[in-house]
């Protein structure tokens, strides 16, 4: 499964406002409904999911890096976005830092092996130092897409 | 000084090795002084370290060799073997991953 296969690039966020994991979450949400990956009616259903599984931990797993998730009926296949935060976000994160790169993550309950292969998909990348130092210097939603193309071609 | 310590376990629960899971092996294993690796064949993760471990991609019944190197290498298989045999209960809500 490669980035841009679930990556939605309409939605993707370069230059994210967010004082709060809630703006952050929002934000994104509402441009996966922009760009038509989510039904309008379940904006609201999946912000509200995605804030409860952050009560069971924070997906800010270090690095400068958080992927908040849920399941959700309304997608009947796995849809992501990026945004990148020039300022960082308090997203209560595992090691205490702010994030500067968000993946968000809405997949089907039935296919949990979906929500398996992107996340392994997406750490995978994140690990790499010089990745997420490339990714936080793109300023474009092109610049983004160029290096998730990149990273999928490796 | 001491040696290695291997046991091999099994993945649990529908959703696989998710955040969920990730996140508890790595604030048990760093507990532990001793180096932990889990490997799935050739594919190895520091046991600290979320993103290794998501980057396993392991699903319900993936069999994974969990090693431990170091003074308390024994207590630290133990425990991991425990917290993949309880299928990370109490921690996997709903649906939620």
């Amino acid at each position: 499964m490669k980035l841009n296969e679930f990556v939605v690039a309409d939605a993707i966020v370069p230059d994210l406002q967010a004082a709060s994991k809630e703006d952050a979450i929002r934000a994104m949400v509402t441009s996966l409904k922009k760009s038509g990956a989510i039904p309008e009616a379940d904006e609201e259903g999946i912000i509200s999911a995605i804030l409860k599984r952050e009560e069971l931990g924070s997906t800010g797993i270090g690095n400068g890096v958080a992927v908040p998730h849920t399941k959700h009926p309304s997608v009947d296949r796995l849809v992501a976005t990026v945004a990148l935060s020039k300022t960082g976000v308090d997203f209560a994160s595992l090691d205490g830092e702010d994030v500067f790169i968000l993946f968000l993550l809405v997949s089907p309950p039935d296919r949990p092996g979906d929500h398996l292969r992107g996340l392994e998909n997406i750490s995978r990348h994140l690990r790499d130092q010089t990745f997420c130092s490339f990714l936080r210097q793109s300023s474009t939603k092109k610049d983004i897409i160029d290096l998730l193309d990149e990273a999928d071609s490796e | 000084m001491s040696d290695a310590v291997t046991e091999n376990v099994t993945v649990p629960g529908r959703n696989g090795l998710h955040m969920v899971p990730c996140s508890l092996i790595a604030q048990r294993a760093s507990k532990f002084s001793s180096q932990i690796t889990i490997s799935k064949g050739a594919t190895n993760a520091d046991a600290r370290n979320i993103f290794e471990l998501l980057g396993l991609g392991a699903g319900e019944g993936t069999v994974l060799t969990c090693q431990a190197n170091g003074e308390d290498a024994a207590a630290a298989i133990a425990d991991l073997v425990d917290l993949f045999e309880s299928g990370f209960e109490g921690h996997a809500h709903r649906g939620s991953s």
